[in-house]
């Protein structure tokens, strides 16, 4: 006991004494600390958020899918950029049943991954459309006004047309295409038009029509599942704009960011973009744009797209904006499309009003997203029999999730569809209808049609679309498989029976314990392999893909930067204890010659660096909740669109918790007990005989 | 065989690369309780390996050492420590005080170490070893804050303060003036007259010698009487 106080009065004092060298050693081990608590501390929060953004997004806590699929399931994403296979559940009634009986479990909800592309109508098509209603609704005045935009349509693509003519060898057709362009853009048009409007609207259809290409493709990501409780049990998700699709109904609802990224206008899009590029906190002036380089070229480019407005401009609309745009560029001269040409070649210096003027004076007059709530989409996809089939769906809605911006992020920006529309793209047949279709076939002596590629789609053009066509009209018998415009038939409402029975490809698992995450797997494995399932269960993190599989990597990273940091530590504080052993040698001679045993020696040595592990890890710990806290009043900005699915939100708050600081300790007091092994098993060895050698 | 220190045909061997040195030679001392001995001899003849053995800081390599009827010889390192920690106080040339202790605390070091006394026994044993070699005024000052004199008195009490029952003393004047030095032998033979202490010290000092009550002589590591 006396011993004891004698070893701390001298290691306290000791400690003291070598002031410099337990400095050295100190400043290590307060950034050890400060590193570890602020490094768990840092990891503990981000799976906090990560698991409230994730689990309440899309993952749930649990996800139960084939366990012979030929790829992992990556809910938020993974490197396959969508064309990963899953696997399929053949009938989710049977497993939720299943899943029912586990006690861990509080709720299953289907679901069904699978892609889809939309043409988007090019303006020609649309202004075709809004003239058929017109005609419809017997409004003259509307009439001539969308035969004479089809006119300067045609007159804009008549120079194309030449060029087009130069690099092609199907002559006949570039003269037929001529000829039809020159039919409508000729003075003479609108009175034949007037002598048979709906015939020449047909034939302007067929004609005319395909000659503008500007329809664009739209890729999106679908999530078939149970709508309703899909909302109620995702509650970050939002409708933002329209409503849910109404229960047993079929219906799409879109993802903003999607909305944003796809089926925005380009004009707009290119003005939200260079917008960006802007340093918002930095109040001079900025080069972004500049004289030259890719900002500026793309500038330019756009400006040359000054079409994308034009031709969505009704004459009134016109003369509407004129004024408004020769007294922005105070330019008297030129002629609209000139106009909107120089409006849309921005500068650093005009930007800023520039883009007010497209959101204030042009937006209101143009279609600023190709599809809207109360749409009908035509979605395609290719099924897994390899056929392109076409489903026309109703878009209800659109949400986004809280705390994401918008046009923050795409992954995880599934559309969210009914699930009998998914197992209609997905193109599941039952045994019942593979026999009925076999037998359609067979009267009808149909070829078996493949779709092709998405390349044939992309750059064959006409080939694919025609096999689409043809395969319509020799299917079209069959309900459940239905092509193009041919879907009027399709049964919009349905029974939840026939919701919940056939294939999905994953069922998302909420647990009555969120925290248990482990024990939840292990008995819902457990009562799917009882009851004959192939089915394999991951956890959120598993399951959201890339994003969980980047947050381990974090965790590994900042794993092997401590471990890295504390063998150098070691090593160092290692060194620095055998010098000062060697120094000492006198000094311990000394005390083993007065009667101090060799392991009162080896513990004075460890009491000593302890006490100094422990002063700095109270010093590191306390810079580290300070820090932490700091951080927590102000925010770790997510900065880009990865962190911001990692933090569910602009910013994450990182908190400590005492196990942070306790590792942290911890940690930092073994690093100084390994590194005070040596150098004490060194002091224990120093004979007494040394003191009647050493001088002072 | 009644002697407190009993070396017989003592000799000590240090390796020296392949070869050893024989430091000492066959020695044969018999030292008495209450003894005042001076080991006396040229640099290297062996004073301070003898101490060393008879200090329990080394075991023989031939012949037996026995320190108040213990036999050193086969004890191991811990036994020999606890031998020098209750039989054996230690006076050195260089002092070799605890710098980061004062002198209060040097002198209570090795009581801590026993853990026997009470710390009210322990405060009153120090301070009377305090009173004894006329520093209690000093008790607070560290062993830089002292004189030579002043440390080597520390350095006394320190090693009386256990009652020890031998002290040895290894040139304890070599680092002294030869007034200081005087005092502290002084000290010593005050000691051990009034209180029976037995002192063994090695030195150089013909005036040191003179105040021994027995003078062992060593040459090339054997004792020349
Ligand atoms: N640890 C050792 N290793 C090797 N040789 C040693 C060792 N210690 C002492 N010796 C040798 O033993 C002999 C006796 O040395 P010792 O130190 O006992 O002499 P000493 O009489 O105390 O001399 P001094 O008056 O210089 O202190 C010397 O030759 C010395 O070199
Ligand atoms: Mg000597």
């Amino acid at each position: 006991m006396s011993a004891l106080i004698l070893m701390v009065r001298l290691a306290v004092r000791n400690v003291r004494a070598h002031l410099i060298k337990n400095l050295v050693i100190g400043v290590i081990l307060v950034f050890g600390t400060f590193v570890v608590v602020t490094g768990a501390a840092m990891i503990d929060s981000l799976d906090v958020v990560m698991r409230r953004s994730i689990t309440t997004s899309v993952t749930a806590d649990v996800q139960v899918y084939d366990a012979n699929a030929r790829d992992p399931l990556a809910l938020l994403g993974d490197m396959n950029f969508g064309g990963s296979d899953n696997g399929e559940v053949a009938d989710y009634r049977t497993v939720r049943d299943v899943l029912a009986a586990v006690p861990e479990v509080r709720t299953t909800l289907p679901m069904g991954l699978g892609n889809a592309t939309v043409f988007g109508a090019n303006e020609l098509d649309r202004t075709l459309d809004s003239l058929r209603e017109a005609e419809e609704a017997g409004d003259p005045a509307k009439v001539a006004m969308l035969v004479d935009r089809i006119r300067r349509i045609a007159g804009d693509l008549r120079p194309e047309l030449e060029r087009v003519d130069n690099i092609t060898n199907d002559t006949e057709r570039v003269a037929e295409s001529r000829a039809a362009l020159d039919r409508v853009i000729a003075e003479t048009f609108p009175a034949e038009y007037a002598l048979s409007p709906v015939p020449t609207i047909d034939w302007m259809d067929n004609a005319v029509a395909p000659l503008a290409t500007d329809g664009r493709l739209a890729y999106f990501r679908l999530l078939g599942t149970d709508l309703p409780a899909f909302q109620e049990n995702f509650p970050r998700m939002q409708i933002t704009r329209g409503t849910g699709v109404p229960a047993n109904e079929r219906g799409i609802i879109l993802n903003e960011s999607m909305v944003e990224q796809w089926l925005k206008h380009p004009i707009a899009r290119e003005f939200d973009a260079i917008e960006k590029l802007y340093d918002p906190e930095d109040d001079g002036p900025q080069e972004v744009i500049g004289e030259s380089g890719t900002i500026y070229d793309r500038v330019q480019r756009t400006s040359r797209q000054y079409r994308r407005i034009l031709y969505q401009l009704d004459t009134e609309e016109i003369a509407v904006l004129e004024p408004k745009l020769r007294a922005l560029l105070a330019d008297q001269s030129t002629d609209m499309p000139g106009l909107l040409k120089a409006y849309l070649a921005v500068s650093d210096e005009n930007f800023a009003t520039r883009k007010a003027f497209f959101y204030t004076e042009i937006a209101p007059l143009v279609r600023l997203y190709d599809i809207n709530v109360g749409d009908t989409l035509p979605l395609r996809a290719f099924t897994k029999s390899g056929y392109l089939k076409s489903l026309n769906v109703k878009v209800y809605g659109v949400y986004s999730y809280t705390g994401v911006a918008k046009d923050d992020s795409a992954a995880g920006a599934y559309c969210l569809v009914d699930m009998l529309t998914f197992r209609d793209l997905y193109g599941k047949m039952t045994d019942a209808q593979r026999a009925e279709l076999h037998d359609i076939k067979a009267a009808v002596g149909a070829v078996e049609l493949s779709g092709g590629t998405i390349e044939d789609q992309l750059f064959g053009g006409g080939s694919a679309l025609e096999a689409e066509v043809a395969t319509t009209s020799t299917l079209a018998a069959l309900d459940d498989v239905s092509f193009g415009r041919a879907d009027a038939r399709v049964q919009q409402t349905f029974t939840q029976d026939q919701m919940e029975s056939g294939v999905v490809t994953n069922i998302a698992i909420f647990l009555k314990d969120p925290d248990a995450s482990e024990a939840g797997i292990a008995a819902i494995l457990a009562a799917t392999d009882a009851a004959g399932l192939t089915l394999t269960a991951v956890g959120w993190k598993t399951a959201s893909g890339f994003i969980g599989q980047a947050a381990m990597m974090i965790q590994l990273v900042l794993f092997v930067a401590v471990l890295v940091l504390f063998l150098v530590a070691i090593v160092i504080i290692n060194i620095a204890l055998v010098l000062a052993t060697l120094e000492r040698t006198a000094e311990i001679g000394t005390m083993r010659a007065l009667g101090a045993q060799a392991r009162f020696v080896t513990l004075l040595l460890v009491v000593e660096s302890q006490l100094v592990g422990l002063v700095s890890a109270v010093f590191g710990g306390g810079l580290a909740i300070g820090f932490v806290n700091w951080l927590n009043d102000f925010g770790v900005p997510a900065d880009n669109d990865f962190l911001s699915i990692l933090f569910g939100g602009k910013a994450m708050y990182p908190e400590w918790r005492p196990e942070n600081v306790a590792l942290g300790v911890g940690l930092v007091l073994a690093v100084s007990f390994v590194a005070t092994i040596y150098p004490a098993i060194l002091a224990a060895r120093v004979p007494p005989v040394v003191a009647l050698q050493g001088k002072e | 065989m009644s002697g407190i220190v009993e070396l017989t045909k003592v000799t000590k061997d240090y390796p020296l690369g392949k070869l050893s040195v024989r430091a000492i030679d066959a020695v044969s001392i018999s030292i008495g309780k209450g003894e005042f001995t001076a080991i006396a001899g040229p640099s290297g003849s062996g004073k301070t390996t003898i101490l060393n053995m008879i200090g329990c800081m080394d075991v023989p390599t031939t012949g037996t050492v026995s320190i108040d009827g213990t036999i050193t010889n086969n004890l191991y390192d811990h036994a020999l420590t606890e031998l020098r920690l209750n039989r054996i106080g230690f006076i050195f040339q260089s002092f070799n005080l605890i710098n980061v202790l004062d002198a209060y605390q040097n002198i209570e070091f090795p009581l801590l170490l026993q853990g026997t006394l009470s710390g009210k026994a322990r405060k009153a044993r120090v301070n009377e070893m305090l009173e004894k070699v006329g520093l209690t005024k000093q008790s607070g000052q560290r062993p830089n804050e002292l004189s030579g004199g002043q440390r080597q008195r520390v350095a006394i009490a320190r090693a009386l303060v256990t009652n020890p029952a031998i002290v040895l003393a290894d040139e304890p004047t070599a680092n002294l003036d030869s007034t200081t030095g005087t005092a502290i032998v002084e000290l010593m033979r005050d000691l051990n007259k009034n209180e029976g202490i037995t002192f063994i010290f090695s030195t150089h000092d013909p005036k040191v010698m003179d105040r021994a009550t027995r003078l062992v002589m060593v040459a090339d590591g054997r004792v020349v009487e």
